[in-house]
């Protein structure tokens, strides 16, 4: 059965030339999108009147996969990217996504109610909306005259 | 997924309305190879299954694939732009352009490539001479 031999008939080095072109604009090329070690998922935490929003990019995941916990000035996110079934005679040519398990903390720039959030996720975005805690929120203060 | 013209000078301004000028990100990729095919997985979060565009011109395969906008508000945290993603492969002769299917999940897409039948590993069945 040939599925146990070595593909004799590939010298992968000339066969998969695979080029990727960086794409420039304005003649500045963008480098590739990886986060470094440790930084999965890319967070990002915007601020709203009365909420913080902490967005997380962490595609092909299920969402079973994904454990959330929001404390009153803290979120924490952890799960695990499965790798891609590899059966034995499959061959890797260029590995850049990263997977495993991960577990990320961050700390919110306001204090939240962690009863009020939303979470969802989306495109392999997880975006979780957190009201923020009473006394955090903006006031409008009527000015009398 | 349809093949579609590639991209047109229409679409590259649409991007560049976005943000004010252009910016692409190259979404990470892992390229294997199985006895059939090649498989490309690219990461491209942000990235709904109707805004992705595959597009083969000759030997060259374009993958594009526009994000949902940024959340409002005021990024106090930042570690990653919201922005368009676009990576480009070469094909060799080895593979069949025309056989290509694609899957895009959660944010992933997942393109198959077949090899081109003489491409594939066979067995050669030895006659013995009388």
């Amino acid at each position: 059965m040939f599925m146990d031999q070595w593909f004799p008939f590939f010298d992968m080095g000339k066969t998969l030339e695979e080029m990727d072109r960086v794409l420039g604009r304005m003649g500045r090329p963008l480098g590739l999108r990886s986060v470094p070690r440790g930084t999965f998922p890319a967070i990002n935490i915007y601020q709203q009147d009365d909420a913080i929003v902490l967005t997380a990019e962490a595609p092909g995941l299920q969402p079973e996969d994904l454990e959330l916990t929001v404390l009153t000035e803290s979120v924490t996110l952890a799960g695990r990217r499965q790798e891609a079934d590899r059966p034995q005679d499959n061959r890797f040519y260029r590995r850049e996504r990263p997977s495993g398990p991960f577990s990320r903390t961050v700390a919110l720039p306001e204090k939240v109610n962690p009863d009020s959030v939303k979470a969802e996720y989306r495109n392999g975005v997880l975006t979780v909306r957190m009201t923020k805690a009473e006394e955090a929120k903006v006031r409008k203060i009527a000015i009398k005259s | 997924m349809a093949v579609e013209q590639k991209t047109t000078g229409a679409e590259q301004s649409e991007a560049t309305r976005r943000d004010g000028h252009a910016r692409y990100f190259q979404p990470a990729a892992d390229v294997i190879e199985t006895a059939d095919a090649v498989l490309l997985n690219l990461d491209m979060p942000g990235v709904a299954k109707e805004n992705v565009d595959l597009t083969i011109d000759k030997d060259m395969l374009t993958i594009v694939g526009r994000a949902d906008p940024e959340q409002a508000g005021e990024a106090v945290y930042r570690e990653t732009h919201v922005g368009d993603y676009q990576r480009q492969f070469s094909l060799t002769a080895d593979l069949d352009p025309g056989n290509i299917t694609a899957k895009m999940n959660h944010g992933v897409l997942t393109v198959q490539i077949g090899k081109a039948e003489r491409a594939k590993p066979r067995k050669v069945k030895i006659e013995v001479a009388q």
